[in-house]
């Protein structure tokens, strides 16, 4: 599903070489390291949000580095539910209707029935009119995950997707999130620094140490 | 339509922030769109009741208040002129018609116009119910007139003397009614007419029994006495347009008005007032394109999330271009329909008072004019052209960057 040569990256001084990576239908995939490893830098290549200096990332048997940008935003629409480690949501909607128009943003309209069953899965289900902005940290980040799987993409790329949370949304929304992502066949990539999800997941590669001691988020 | 959605949400979401912005386009787009209408109004009725009178001719006195009053039936008419020093100018080779107009009597408000049934072809009245006046104290009353006070054929109402809503009462010589007019769209709906004779017999009446108002009229009634307050003249041709007039004036006791001449000055004079308000809408419709473009600079900054957001759920860029953009229109729009409104509101308000002081009741004023049009779409660019901006910075907008400073 997911296959990348040696990845290069660079902002300004700090140059990145990422591992190659390997993450097939059904499976789960950890990335683990420290902060300032380059970790969501690694993410957002992945997502098509940045464009590698070097190295190919080849998505559902595309290669997605020569995408035009329009192009990019239609297949990452389609192909990529990404989890952020902060919940962002379109304030001025109630939850469902967030759901619903990341669906239909991903060519892939849902129904009600459809969100529903989702919601009843993650426990959100009486969340549905409510705002984002009323929601706990852990409830959001439950939604954002639902809003990830509603369009059942091939590929759902998670970035620290349990830091802001306590030990006991951490295992529930981390075993949500495999069990969704198994039932949907999607290849499930997870960034973490986390080390309470280390023990949940067997496949992990592990980031290569910082080459100096700046941290080196996209700036 | 999934965009139309979101900016609409998007703009109820904030909606104190949507009001002012709202507000102000509401406020500027209704004041040039009242503009626009007070002037085609107020042109129009000048126009319309100036048609087919060449000069006026009346007592010595400000020219404009000569013509005010006895064309427009607003002003206090300037003074009598006896009828047999107008009469030369009457019967002048030069002119084609001539209508006698005496006045000074009124019931309610409404001016009673003593003339010649001339005066109602002049205009191009038609009988709706009854006849034209044929005896003293007959009267055809404007459509106005009739409508408001519900008076029908044979009824009986006594005038009053002077324009104002107080004055003596004539009573004991009421006069009766013998037609009413059709609508005409012009100031023959907002008169009483009846024929010279009418006014001259209660006034030579009213003279042997009340001794003050000698001074008024002075002369005891004969024929050679008969006064009229003007006369309304039609040339044979444009020569006479140019002689008469200043002959009249240097020459006799009688004043001679060009209706064209007096009011282009009137309406100069307005435009002068016309042209600050026009200044002031203008200012507000700056204002209000300022407003909404920093609203959306402002809501753009805090919602750049939500681009980024959309952006990586697989909208296009010109879907939050377009997003932009669609909010800044759905603003233009319900300010340009709110503005519609005021207008017409300010005039709805303005109409009693317009049509007791002017006798003007507006015609046709709840119809977008021509203009409106030409304001509808300048406020809608000037939206677009104030979402722009924003519209490229959602447009350039670095997603990883955003999202990765959460």
């Amino acid at each position: 599903m997911l296959q990348t040569t040696h990845l290069q990256y660079h902002y300004g001084q700090r140059a990145f070489t990422f591992p190659p990576l390997q993450c097939s239908a059904g499976e789960v995939l950890l990335i683990t390291g420290p902060s300032g490893s380059g970790k969501t830098t690694l993410l957002h290549l992945l997502a098509g949000l940045l464009l590698p200096d070097a190295g190919e990332i080849r998505i559902d048997d595309t290669v997605i580095n020569n995408l035009p940008v329009a192009q990019m935003d239609r297949f990452r629409g389609r192909h990529i539910g990404i989890v952020y480690q902060q919940s962002h949501f379109m304030a001025a909607l109630t939850v469902r209707d967030n759901l619903l128009l990341a669906a239909r943003l991903a060519r892939q309209p849902a129904a009600s029935k459809q969100v529903a069953v989702l919601a009843r899965a993650l426990g959100i289900h009486q969340l549905l009119r409510q705002y984002p902005a009323r929601l706990s940290q852990g409830e959001q980040q439950r939604v954002s995950i639902a809003r990830a799987l509603l369009p059942a993409p091939p590929l759902i790329l998670a970035d620290e997707p349990t830091a802001s949370l306590d030990d006991d949304n951490c295992m529930a929304v981390a075993r949500l999130l495999q069990q969704q992502a198994r039932q949907q066949q999607a290849a499930l990539v997870i960034v973490t620094h986390d080390n309470r999800l280390k023990a949940l997941f067997h496949q992990q590669t592990a980031m290569p140490e910082p080459q100096a001691g700046l941290a080196a988020l996209p700036l | 339509m999934m965009i139309l959605t979101i900016a609409v949400r998007n703009l109820l979401h904030r909606p104190l922030r949507s009001i002012t912005s709202w507000l102000l386009l509401t406020c500027a787009s209704g004041m040039l769109a009242l503009l626009l209408l007070v002037q085609a109004q107020a042109g129009r009725q000048f126009e319309q009741n100036v048609a087919g009178i060449d000069m006026v001719l009346g007592a010595k006195g400000s020219p404009l208040q000569l013509i005010l009053s006895s064309v427009y039936h607003i002003d206090a008419p300037t003074g009598n002129i006896p009828l047999r020093e107008a009469q030369p100018w009457m019967q002048h080779p030069m002119v084609r018609a001539a209508i006698p107009l005496s006045l000074g009597d009124s019931y309610q408000g409404f001016r009673i116009v003593g003339t010649t049934p001339d005066y109602i072809r002049h205009y191009g009245g038609q009988m709706a119910q009854g006849r034209m006046f044929r005896h003293s104290m007959e009267a055809v009353l404007g459509s106005a007139v009739a409508a408001r006070y519900h008076l029908g054929i044979g009824d009986r109402f006594n005038g009053m003397h002077g324009l104002g809503a107080e004055g003596h009462v004539h009573e004991g010589h009421p006069y009766t009614v013998s037609g009413i007019l059709a609508p005409a769209g012009n100031v023959l709906d907002q008169v009483i007419l009846t024929s010279l004779n009418s006014v001259w017999d209660i006034h030579d009446h009213h003279h042997q029994e009340e001794e003050e108002h000698h001074t008024e009229a002075g002369e005891p009634a004969s024929d050679s006495a008969r006064q009229v307050t003007a006369v309304l003249l039609q040339f044979r041709n444009p020569m006479a347009q140019l002689q008469l007039p200043r002959w009249i004036n240097t020459h006799t006791r009688l004043q001679a008005a060009v209706p064209a001449i007096e009011v282009n000055r009137l309406l100069s004079l307005m435009g002068s007032g016309i042209q600050l308000l026009r200044l002031i809408g203008w200012l507000l419709m700056a204002l209000a394109a300022c407003s909404i473009f920093f609203m959306l600079l402002q809501s753009l900054q805090e919602r750049r999330y939500e681009l980024a957001l959309l952006r990586s759920l697989g909208a296009g860029r010109a879907r939050l271009l377009a997003l932009v953009l669609t909010e800044a229109a759905l603003l233009g729009v319900a300010g340009i329909a709110g503005g519609y409104l005021l207008s017409r509101g300010i005039l709805a308000a303005l109409q009693p008072g317009l049509a007791q002081q002017f006798h003007y009741v507006l015609q046709h004023w709840w119809q977008p004019g021509a203009g409106e049009a030409g304001i509808a779409l300048l406020v809608l660019l000037v939206c677009l052209l104030a979402a722009l901006l924003p519209g490229i910075r959602a447009f350039r907008l670095n997603i990883s960057k955003t999202l990765s400073h959460a």
